[in-house]
């Protein structure tokens, strides 16, 4: 499965990546949310994992986005900014999932396997 | 609101946000962190320069979250250099030299992130609110350099707290800045 990974820290990208490649995962990543809407586009990633804070567009209006291009398209958001109202926001731009920072590898592994299937 | 009363709402909120700031930083970075001492104060900008330097010794490194809401605010969490040097490398689980490599600075930004937007989230919950979060922002420089768009003259409210990393000995300073706005009650010094 490919898995998009968006994620402004270069040290973030790294550490899901390592963990999501250990587990058999093609990843391919974006440094902001325009990246990713790219990179949604050009790929068709089977996931995104979306932080929420970059820069220039942030996670929640590129999950919208990609939402909209592609209805179907998967996204779980992956944030420090669990504050309940965020949450819900970010529900209501197509997530599937939320997973707050700092998460625990197998949160992580449990929501790709759930809906990455 | 006062600016009486918002040093005795946020000192009330910088409580359980220290607990939960050292909590996920205990959790992050896997290293026993505690917080070792807070104090919130009303204070002019341009004596926190050297509030800081009475607890953290130059060269530092500045981990800087702006965040808009209710208020706008400014978080800063300080270390110096040698400690953030141990922690970025508790962070990749690998040594790190000096100074930091752009993935060292990215781990440091990513503590600062996570720590600094959980202040915002109990903030968040208490006023019933949302704090957006900037992108972190390490600056490496004396201390007074690294806050933006802070007027000379500006009353600020301070909260201070002393992180100890026990065994790596690791001590910063978390700087959670609330911009008073005019007619606040605390607009100016």
């Amino acid at each position: 499965m490919t898995i998009l990974v968006a994620d402004d820290a270069a040290f973030m990208r790294m550490r899901l990546k390592k963990l999501l490649e250990e587990a058999g995962q093609t990843v391919i990543e974006a440094a902001n949310g325009q990246e990713a809407i790219d990179a949604y586009q050009a790929h068709r990633p089977s996931l995104v994992l979306m932080d929420i804070t970059m820069p220039d567009v942030d996670g929640v209006t590129a999950t919208r986005r990609i939402c909209q291009l592609d209805p179907a398209a998967r996204v779980i958001i992956v944030s420090a900014l669990g504050q309940q109202a965020m949450v819900i926001s970010a529900i209501q731009a197509g997530a599937r999932d939320f997973i707050v920072k700092p998460y625990q590898p197998e949160r992580v592994l449990d929501a790709v396997n759930k809906w990455g299937a | 609101m006062e600016a009486k009363g918002m040093v005795a709402v946020w000192e009330k909120a910088s409580i359980p946000a220290l607990a939960q700031a050292s909590r996920i930083l205990r959790e992050f970075s896997g290293l026993d962190v505690e917080v070792r001492e807070t104090s919130v104060a009303s204070v002019a900008w341009d004596t926190v320069a050297g509030r800081v330097n009475t607890h953290v010794a130059e060269p530092l490194y500045a981990v800087h979250i702006g965040a808009q809401g209710l208020f706008d605010a400014q978080l800063l969490l300080l270390f110096s250099e040698v400690n953030s040097q141990r922690l970025a490398a508790a962070m990749l689980g690998d040594a790190v030299a000096l100074p930091l490599s752009d993935l060292a600075l990215s781990a440091l930004a990513e503590v600062g992130n996570v720590v600094g937007t959980a202040f915002l989230n109990v903030f968040a919950d208490l006023f019933g609110a949302v704090w957006e979060p900037t992108p972190p922002h390490v600056y490496f420089s004396p201390t007074g350099q690294w806050l933006r768009n802070v007027r000379p003259g500006t009353t600020v409210l301070v909260t201070e707290a002393l992180f100890r990393i026990t065994d790596e000995a690791v001590f910063g300073e978390i700087m959670v800045i609330p911009l008073l706005k005019e007619g606040a009650g605390g607009g100016s010094a």
